[in-house]
């Protein structure tokens, strides 16, 4: 076994012609988005030498995948294999002997062969966007002259005809022993279980340790969705919970357009510092995913993420107004059931009835309008200067606030998870208003939901709801994996080259 | 989510608070062996690895002996409340007061505070439990106290502590009880106390008190009709001269089966809600499933090394080439990734001192650019004797190319090419790699 082929350990080399998008896919199947592990490029030749990408979990290696450099002179190098098989048809033999004597004047092709002629199994990358040329039917036939197992993965660089697409799989299907399709701009976690899945199927003695692979992707898939259920809850107890204030002073107080100006300007840092929140937990969400060219679309200086003074925004976005009532009848009817039973009953359930008609009713009614922030001048330490009042700005009044803010998060998500770690363009996450998430849940999870964006609201969440929340946030989150976002994503920044 | 079937007592849950509460996030060297989903089995193994300071047995304990303490106080508050409503001058226990003090205030001590808990919804049972706590806080320690004051974080920890409470405030109540039975005995058999009851409203009074006698007595009085007391017999009156002996047997038994055995069994009752709220952690809140994570999660190896073919590019002269232009010849031909450039033989004697320092970074090797026109020997030979000591054993390209007015390279020509040629044949000592740029390489 050589240094790039640990005993024991399943290696597999993914080769393929120059610039057929190796990286790329290694890039995606192991999320690695940094250019100085794996480097990905338009540039054919990007990758110079075999590299290493060892899968480790728990301190243990336990797959090897390795990067190559592509085919240059494939029917070169397939006569030449030819001629030292003297007539016969070439084997692992020829290929070891091809490696070890003809490296100066094939140095790309013997880097490539070297590690599969030491016992690495191959995945073969081939875009079956462009035409079958014979160089391709070269590269194929020196694969399967190796003997080793082979998988053929289809990544398509741009979309394939569909005759192209049968030429393609009618051949790997006669040199391969396994073909799937991998793009790997757009492959998302259940694709790179398939392609893991798929490796078991041609490396059978191994299956042990690629099993064990896939069984910790799963655990760690299930750990991030918890790890984001987490973040998005610490931000909407923040961010419901969040208020500015600032004392104001006797002249504040008399001249009705210094108040104004003071309300403004709390206004502005109000949704400044909502927006700190709201990327603060976007980055918290990428890093979770091992995002890191990607940068949120948070400005908190010109708060343009959820856009809160924007109709469009709050009428594609969280609840409906009947969602919206219905939620706002059942936390309003749990208020008022409160206390009928206070005064024993004796209400006769007068509380709850009114409790679920009043809030659902100006739940129905407010739902649809732009929402205010609140701004109350309340009551706050005597200080000798400002006289004891403080100016508190925030949340905004509309019911959907929370359920906006749950929706932004929800589609940051979705975003997040489209995105392939096989891409380079260090673009801005974008999130689409063309769909709500948070309509598509089941009315009992968004009673749980609104029963605990009151109590955050009031600035006193309800530790003893959280675990429900939090289980509810997980079925959400995982509905989101279930249903690929249509949005538009990220972009492809100009001229980038997938 | 299952809850653990391994159930908790308060003592290792407050030892898992506050081990979680000095907990740095670390995953430990050897995690513990996952059993299931079953949380409790997995935190509880997690505990054992953990130094052990003992804060919950020492909390426990000390709200114990804090309780104990409450209970010596309540049996002779009891019997110095029965004391108490001895009337001296005439030897004689006013039954209402006594009724009133020895079980009355007590219950309704009680029904406040659990008015207080049913509307502030807190698992706190007003200033008696609170002292209580403040006492068990300070015999037990400030760490211990830390620890429990982020227990009303814990939604989950709260009510077990609010049980705990419970527990010891009905012990103390029974001792409190139990005190004024005790006193009410000595005052029968050591001072031969009469029973009285006076008010101005007597009619209406003796109403009351008779019935009154008759709901307390309602447990016994069919069994032993004999120990209701004379209530009509018992007003005293001017002449009151004592007697009303057959009060004592009921106002015993009051205190027995109406304070005592009802708060035994609220203790108990506290007893099984603490047992039944540890059973049912489920080990939910934010930091035990950060926990949890950390200890049955996977954890993925750190991310690879990138490719060594990292090469520094030293532009001699200052020829400044298009970059990006150059480095897919780079990449193909000489299988190297420029990362860096400096420049050798300017005038700016910092740029010069800049590619001196950089000459130890690139991993891959260090390529000279150099014009084709521009072959000067002897400052070449300089040149590469520095390169070559700071290489050390990395590969060393010379590039020979001449830049065109639109920054991209172009080839030599035939006579710089074969000038280059012959100074590369005169280099004595280590080889050098000597590459000439070709158009269809680039």
């Amino acid at each position: 076994m050589s240094a790039s082929i640990p005993e024991g350990i399943p290696t597999f080399a993914v080769v393929g012609r120059v610039n057929a998008g190796k990286t790329a896919t290694l890039a995606t199947l192991l999320e690695v988005d940094d250019n100085e592990i794996l480097r990905v490029s338009a540039t054919p030749g990007e990758t110079t030498a075999v590299q290493p990408l060892p899968v480790r979990y728990d301190g243990e290696e336990w797959v090897r995948f390795l990067d190559t450099p592509g085919f240059q002179q494939p029917v070169e190098a397939m006569r030449a294999i030819g001629r030292l098989a003297s007539g016969r048809t070439p084997g692992p033999a020829e290929i070891a002997r091809f490696v070890r004597d003809r490296a100066g004047d094939f140095p790309d092709e013997a880097r490539l062969l070297d590690p599969i002629v030491e016992g690495a199994g191959v995945l073969y990358v081939v875009d079956p966007s462009k035409p079958l040329r014979d160089p391709f039917l070269a590269e194929m036939e020196i694969l399967r002259w190796t003997g080793r197992p082979r998988l053929a993965l289809l990544n398509p660089q741009q979309p394939a005809s569909p005759e192209n697409d049968r030429l393609w799989r009618e051949r790997l299907g006669s040199a391969f022993n396994l073909v799937r399709t991998f793009d790997a701009h757009a492959a998302r976690y259940e694709q790179r279980r398939r392609l893991l899945e798929a490796l078991l199927q041609i490396e059978e003695s191994h299956a042990e340790r690629i099993r064990h692979v896939l069984d910790a992707i799963d655990a760690e898939w299930v750990q991030r969705r918890e790890d984001a259920a987490e973040a998005i809850l610490d931000f909407l107890e923040h961010a419901l919970a969040l208020r500015v204030a600032e004392p104001i002073g006797d002249r504040g107080q008399a001249i009705p357009a210094r108040l104004e100006r003071q309300r403004n300007l709390l206004k502005e840092r109000y949704f400044a510092q909502l927006a700190n929140q709201e990327a603060a937990c976007t980055k918290r969400l990428l890093a979770i995913y091992r995002h890191h060219l990607i940068a949120p679309d948070i400005d908190p200086g010109a708060y343009r993420s959820l856009d809160l003074a924007t109709a469009e925004t709050w009428r594609k976005w969280g609840l409906s107004r009947w969602q919206l009532a219905t939620a706002g009848a059942v936390a309003g009817g749990a208020a008022g059931m409160a206390f009928d039973l206070g005064v024993g009953a004796h209400s006769l359930g007068a509380g709850t009835v009114l409790g679920a008609l009043g809030v659902g009713a100006g739940a129905l009614i407010k739902g649809g309008s732009l929402p205010e922030l609140r701004v109350k001048l309340g009551r706050g330490v005597g200080l000798s200067h400002c006289n004891g009042r403080t100016l508190v700005v925030g949340p905004p009044a509309s019911p959907n606030f929370p359920w906006v803010l749950l929706d932004a998060m929800l589609l940051r998500y979705a975003a997040i998870l489209d995105r392939a770690h096989g891409r380079r363009d260090a673009a801005v996450l974008r999130i689409s208003t063309d769909q709500s998430r948070v309509r598509l849940l089941p009315a009992d999870r968004r009673k749980v939901l609104q029963r605990w964006f009151n109590t955050c609201l009031k600035n006193s969440p309800d530790r003893g709801r959280e675990p429900e929340v939090f289980v509810v946030l997980l079925e959400a989150l995982a509905h989101t994996v279930n249903t690929p976002s249509r949005s538009p994503g990220v972009p492809v920044a100009e001229g980038e080259s997938r | 989510m299952a809850a653990t079937h391994q159930h908790w007592t308060l003592d290792q849950a407050i030892e898992l608070e506050a081990a979680l509460a000095a907990w740095d996030g670390s995953r430990p060297p050897a995690p513990p062996p996952q059993t299931g989903s079953d949380r409790g089995a997995v935190f509880k193994q997690w505990l054992a690895t953990r130094p052990a300071p003992a804060l919950g047995a020492r909390w426990t304990g000390a709200l114990s002996l804090a309780a104990g303490l409450g209970v010596l106080a309540a049996l002779i508050g009891g019997a110095g409340a029965a004391w108490g409503t001895l009337d001296r001058a005439v030897g004689g226990v006013h039954v209402i007061w006594f009724l009133a003090g020895t079980l009355g205030a007590p219950w309704l001590l009680f029904v406040v505070g659990l008015a207080g808990w049913a509307v502030r919804r807190r698992w706190s049972f007003g200033w008696i439990a609170r002292s209580l706590e403040l006492l068990a806080n300070r015999l037990a320690g400030e760490a211990v106290a830390r620890v429990l004051a982020q227990a009303p974080a814990s939604s989950d920890l709260a009510p077990v502590v609010g049980w705990r409470l419970a527990r010891h405030l009905q012990l103390i109540a029974a001792a409190f009880h139990g005190g004024a039975a005790a006193g009410l005995a000595a005052m029968v058999l050591f001072k031969q106390v009469g029973f009285f009851w006076e008010t101005t409203t007597a009619t209406a009074m003796e109403s009351l008190l008779g019935g009154t006698v008759r709901v307390l007595a309602a447990p016994w009085s069919l069994a032993w009709p004999q120990l209701l007391p004379d209530v009509a017999g018992t007003r005293r009156g001017i002449g009151w001269t004592g007697g009303g002996e057959s009060w004592w047997p009921f106002l015993l038994l009051t205190l027995l089966v109406w304070g005592l055995l009802p708060r035994l069994g609220l203790a108990c009752l506290a007893v099984w809600k603490e047992r039944g709220t540890l059973a049912r952690w489920s080990l939910q809140a934010p930091h035990h499933r950060r926990l949890w994570r950390t200890l049955t999660g996977v954890q993925r190896g750190d991310d690879p090394p990138g490719p060594l073919d990292g090469a520094l590019m030293i532009d001699l002269g200052g020829s400044a080439p298009d970059r990006e232009a150059l480095r897919p010849f780079l990449l193909r031909r000489l299988r190297l990734n420029p990362t860096g450039w400096e420049t050798l033989s300017v005038l700016d004697a910092s740029q010069e001192a800049a590619a001196h320092a950089a000459l130890h970074k690139a991993p891959g090797g260090i390529v000279l650019l150099a014009e084709g026109w521009a072959l000067a020997p002897r400052l070449l030979e300089q040149t590469l004797r520095t390169v070559r000591q700071a290489a050390s054993g990395r590969r060393v390209v010379v590039l020979v190319g001449n830049r065109r007015a639109d920054g991209h390279l172009q080839p030599p020509t035939a006579d710089e090419r074969s000038a280059w040629e012959r100074f590369g044949d005169s280099l004595t000592g280590a080889e050098i790699e000597l590459v000439f740029f070709e158009e269809g390489n680039r």
